[in-house]
């Protein structure tokens, strides 16, 4: 099982890449971004993954109880945030952009050239 | 004192000035912010001072300390490195609002608060001792510096220039965050000295994977070939005293991160590899020193010129690195304060020059500048700095860095690096004498081709004279440039930070058993004559190249005529072609060959026998 994911988060992650790579609009190449960024939510959930453990919370069940690791949980948490916050600004770029020069293939967004 | 109030200090006055923007005026808020990255830059003093003398700062958030020696909090492990890089930081920031008092007439307050946030950053990361709590402030950086860097958002090439920043540093994050979950996944710890400890002596292909992803993601945002062509279009839209801060520190700080993670973390696992690894970083090195030192000169725009030259500078402090011995750590250390220092200097001069002629264009401002007297001085003083001159800080760095190449046999590195320095101060030596002393013709042969950026003042009228405030602060970050190179023992100091930097049994007996070890035995570096004519030198070498470029007919016509220069600046210049896809697939392709060329040694090892090798 644990394989299979590991093959998703490479899936992910280099799909993502073909997808910044070969996109023509702004919007899906950040959208791309996101699918990359994705492959990292995979790769710690499945690294704290425990097959038959219980999830990380004490309440009920005995202390000796074989749980998954909360602490890479806590990491895809905070690195959901703080993906979500970059996502955010890009598109605000993306968009303002296209406010600026009505153009959102970033092939054509080469003013820096050279 | 708590070493956290150097990063919770910006972020709460950032607050504060933030909310309060409507009902406080401009100066006192800016005084504000001023003040609150003074004193961290009195803070960072004082952590600096603390931790040359007593060795490693610890601070465990919660006093959640190590038991039985296994680090489960977070901590805050505080070196003299660290410590410097914060004054650095904290400096910069303060010289950069100081400049923007007369900036940004509209919205001016967020300026200062996103300036804020970054200087947080930057001090949590140089002062983290965990490695995701690294990451987090990175993202941090990241977030604030994007935002800054396509403030003038009326413009469409400042957000171009954003984009391609954001999009390519986000990936470089995404794979730093990928080697920390297969680093956590193999030892389960997160703390640098945990991590070395139980990797141990230990490596294969994932350790040797893990090493790739963390180390190129860094890269990216140390802009080393070829993940460096964010930095150029990001330079060159974003407002001046930003660029102080990204050339200045933040580039650098993507180099300290990789120096930081290999000595604590990994110099162990990789030690087998130490000669491979050398060649690697070494051949990445020179590769940036070269290309950043070509397109340098051949940029006409001058953020965009001074940008190829911090790309260039970043190419030779990566030698140093690459030589993997505390001598060479040290004369990075010393060049990156020099470096920043000037850098940041030759920026608020170009903010200034901005300022009053609404150009930075070599050709469209020939002759313009004849009355601007100061402002020629500061671009030849700081332009003397980037080439090693003496008594510059720039120059005691290539003094150590020259000897501990020649100690090792690198005698090449010392030749890369001085023509970087050369290439890259004679660029700065050409735009000032084409646009304040009206040198030569207005055409360039070789920068004809280069980019021009259209782009509007950060200032809003006033443009007939210079306040005070741009001038004293463009000054006075120029001059601490040479003034720390005059620091007695300064090369001591830096050999003794290198030393315990690349202590990796040491930081570990001291973040996890609490056992503090000795003071490393430092010696001062002297510099000899021929160290003081290569400076000098330099600097002349530096001045001839610029004089024949622009003044000398036969010299610009056999440029000109020659091909095999031409094709090659052509080429470059196609490849910096300012299209994100473009820049991503190169990102990969250098990933690619870092990763490979460095799990290839494992399998190398693991099935060609020690005796055939």
């Amino acid at each position: 099982m644990s394989h299979l994911a590991y093959f998703v988060a490479a899936w992910l992650f280099l799909v993502g890449l073909y997808g910044v790579v070969t996109s023509r609009n702004m919007v899906h190449l950040i959208i791309c971004l996101s699918v990359v960024q994705s492959s990292t939510y995979v790769v710690l959930l499945t690294i704290g993954y425990r097959t038959g453990a219980a999830a990380p919370v004490f309440v009920d069940i005995p202390p000796s109880t074989p749980a998954v690791d909360p602490v890479v949980q806590a990491l895809m948490l905070t690195d959901i945030v703080v993906e979500v916050t970059v996502m955010a600004l890009l598109l605000a770029l993306a968009i303002l952009a296209h406010a600026r020069t009505g153009e959102l293939d970033p092939n054509r967004l080469g003013l820096m050239r050279g | 004192m708590a070493p956290p109030i150097t990063v919770a200090l910006p972020l709460a006055t950032a607050a504060a000035v933030a909310a309060c923007h409507r009902w406080i005026p401009r100066w006192p808020a800016l005084l504000l912010s001023a003040g609150a990255s003074l004193a961290v830059a009195a803070l960072g003093v004082s952590l600096a001072l603390d931790a040359s003398h007593s060795g490693l700062l610890l601070y465990w958030f919660g006093e959640w300390t190590p038991r039985t020696g296994h680090a489960i909090g977070i901590d805050f492990a505080i070196d003299p490195t660290g410590a410097m890089l914060l004054v650095i930081s904290a400096t910069l920031v303060t010289f950069a609002i100081v400049f923007a008092f007369r900036y940004f007439d509209t919205a001016g307050q967020f300026f200062q608060v996103l300036m804020l946030i970054f200087l947080a950053a930057l001090a949590g990361f140089s002062l983290t001792g965990d490695l995701f709590n690294l990451f987090v402030f990175f993202e941090l950086m990241s977030a604030a510096a994007f935002a800054l860097c396509g403030y003038k958002s009326e413009e469409p090439a400042p957000l171009q220039g954003a984009l391609n920043f954001a999009v390519t540093n986000t990936i470089g994050a995404v794979l730093v965050l990928t080697g920390i979950a297969l680093l956590y996944g193999r030892t389960g710890a997160l703390n640098f000295a945990q991590i070395g400890r139980t990797l141990g002596g230990r490596s294969d292909v994932l350790v040797l994977a893990a090493f790739a992803f963390i180390v190129c993601g860094f890269l990216v945002k140390a802009a080393v070939v070829p993940f460096h062509f964010w930095l150029a279009d990001a330079h060159a839209v974003a407002p001046t005293p930003v660029c102080v801060i990204f050339s200045g520190i933040m580039v650098e700080m993507g180099l300290y991160a990789v120096v930081r993670i290999y000595w604590t973390v990994f110099s162990g696992a990789l030690g087998p590899f130490h000669n491979e690894l050398r060649n690697l970083l070494m051949a990445f090195g020179a590769a940036t020193a070269l290309v950043g030192a070509v397109m340098c000169y051949a940029q006409r725009h001058l953020k965009r010129l001074l940008a190829f030259s911090t790309i260039s500078h970043v190419g030779i402090l990566l030698l140093g690195i690459g030589l993997l011995s505390p001598e060479a750590l040290g004369g990075v250390g010393v060049k990156l304060l020099g470096h920043a220092m000037t850098k940041g200097g030759l920026f608020l001069a170009a903010g200034i020059l901005l300022h009053r002629t609404g150009s930075v264009d070599e050709i469209d401002l020939h002759g313009r500048g004849r009355h601007l007297g100061w402002l020629a001085f500061l671009f030849f003083f700081g332009a003397a700095g980037l080439a090693g001159c003496p008594p510059f800080a720039t120059f005691w760095g290539g003094v150590m860095l020259n000897q501990a190449a020649g100690r090792l046999g690198y005698h090449w590195i010392t030749w890369v690096a001085l023509g970087g320095e050369i290439v890259t101060a004679a660029a700065i030596f050409r735009f000032t004498s084409r646009v304040f002393l009206g040198w030569g013709t207005a055409h360039g042969v070789l920068i004809a081709g280069a980019a021009r950026i259209p782009e509007k003042p950060d200032t809003q009228g006033g443009h007939e004279h210079t306040p005070f405030a741009m001038y004293a602060s463009a000054t006075v970050l120029a001059l601490l440039g040479a003034a720390a190179g005059m620091v007695p023992h300064l090369t001591r100091v830096a050999h003794s930070a290198a030393l315990r930097m690349e202590n990796r049994a040491a930081y570990a007996a001291r973040v996890l058993d609490g056992v503090a070890s000795a003071a490393p035995a430092a010696r001062d570096t002297s510099a000899t004559f021929p160290d003081l004519a290569q400076g000098c030198g330099a600097v002349a070498a530096a001045l001839l190249l610029a004089w024949l470029t622009v003044c000398s007919p036969s010299a610009r016509r056999a440029l000109g005529s020659f091909h095999p220069l031409r094709r090659a600046v052509q080429y470059l210049r196609d490849v910096h072609s300012g299209i994100i896809p473009d820049y991503v697939a190169w990102l990969v392709f250098g990933v690619a060959v870092f990763g490979g060329v460095a799990c290839s040694w494992v399998l190398w090892h693991a099935t060609i026998p020690a005796q055939l090798r």
